[in-house]
């Protein structure tokens, strides 16, 4: 929403949150493997390369975007 | 306002108004009625949905309380992006509809399959948090939501320019990608989230998950999307009224074709693949 300038932390949080949301799924579930003896498992979490992908080059796009825009204008 | 980067949705309604507050009401006390019961049913008399009672790691107060927190923050800040993209209405289509359409839909796999209604048994859920919609844990229905939202917004972010239903069908791939990895660390006893009753000779499975399983992800977020999608419009055209009992109304439609849908894959996955278990490495 364009039209708010200088927005606080908070506001940005809300901007990057779906962002933030699948890469920390992302995150847990790294950690949930942790517990997984076989190390095989690692490699089965390279085929979430493409979700990965989406998600960090959506995060880069979103910042690019507020930039232009001015501070706070994220979403 | 520049709302949407796809070209589903182009003016909102920034305010509540008299038939939003009707609907929060409404909507929430039906949710909050079925959390309260299905979580005294799920802990107190197990014995209605014969809920299994598999030890499990990791699964003390503080564990699941954990679980439940977290989703409620990620959804409240999903659910506040979602409000101030879309305005209170689509949220609350979103937040209820995808929270409804993913609960009924896995709780109708868990149940049918449980009490033989079905020709295969399916899953269940070992853990995931305190209170339950019927036999799914909240959060795992919260957890639908944000993978839901999320994934739509970032397809939208990346092609601007696709209509919902390709929106609907990146989003969709992006869910299924990270479901490859979640559903075998998940169900390893290491951390038993939930656990699949098939045996391995009697499907075809992927990573030791049946394949049925993955294909049902695409669908499940594909149709619930493309619907969200389409509905934009509808309170325009038609008055919320209309487009709300509309939008509820092809909810329990798509379930029900939904659901034949994934007894009739599973079924042909079993006549026609073969019943082996493609792994890397034994995952």
């Amino acid at each position: 929403m364009s039209e708010h300038k200088n927005r606080s932390w908070f506001d940005s949080l809300v901007a990057y949150s779906p962002i933030l949301a699948l890469l920390l799924g992302w995150i847990t579930l790294a950690g949930k493997a942790t517990k997984i003896d076989n190390p095989y498992i690692w490699v089965v979490g390279l085929t979430t390369i493409p979700a990965l992908l989406a998600i960090v080059y959506s995060g880069i796009v979103v910042y690019r975007q507020a930039r232009r825009q001015g501070p706070g204008a994220e979403s | 306002m520049n709302i949407d980067r796809g070209n589903t949705v182009s003016t909102l309604e920034s305010g509540w108004d008299a038939f939003d507050l009707k609907l929060i009401k409404i909507l929430g006390t039906i949710l909050a009625i079925i959390l309260v019961v299905s979580t005294y049913l799920h802990f107190w008399v197990p014995e209605v949905f014969r809920v299994p009672q598999t030890p499990v790691p990791d699964n003390t107060f503080w564990d699941m309380l954990f679980m439940e927190v977290l989703t409620l923050v990620m959804s409240f800040l999903c659910g506040m992006h979602c409000y101030r993209n879309f305005g209170p209405y689509a949220t609350m289509l979103f937040f209820v509809g995808s929270f409804v359409f993913t609960g009924l839909m896995e709780n109708l796999m868990i149940i049918t399959g449980r009490f033989g209604l079905i020709p295969f048994e399916s899953y269940y859920f070992n853990k995931g948090g305190l209170t339950l919609f019927f036999e799914v844990p909240t959060s795992v229905c919260l957890g639908w939501f944000v993978l839901a939202y999320s994934s739509v917004y970032i397809a939208g972010v990346i092609f601007p320019k696709s209509g919902a239903v390709a929106r609907a069908a990146i989003a969709s791939f992006i869910c299924m990608d990270i479901d490859l990895w979640s559903d075998p660390i998940m169900t390893n006893p290491a951390n038993m989230f939930w656990t699949w009753l098939q045996d391995r000779s009697a499907t075809t499975h992927v990573f030791s998950i049946p394949l049925y399983n993955f294909v049902a992800w695409f669908g499940i977020i594909f149709f619930f999307e493309v619907l969200w999608l389409k509905t934009q419009g509808w309170h325009i055209s038609i008055g919320k009224e209309k487009a709300t009992a509309r939008f509820f109304l092809w909810i329990l439609a798509l379930i029900a074709i939904y659901l034949a849908m994934v007894i009739g894959l599973e079924l042909l996955i079993r006549a026609t693949l073969p019943h082996v278990n493609y792994t890397i490495g034994g995952v």
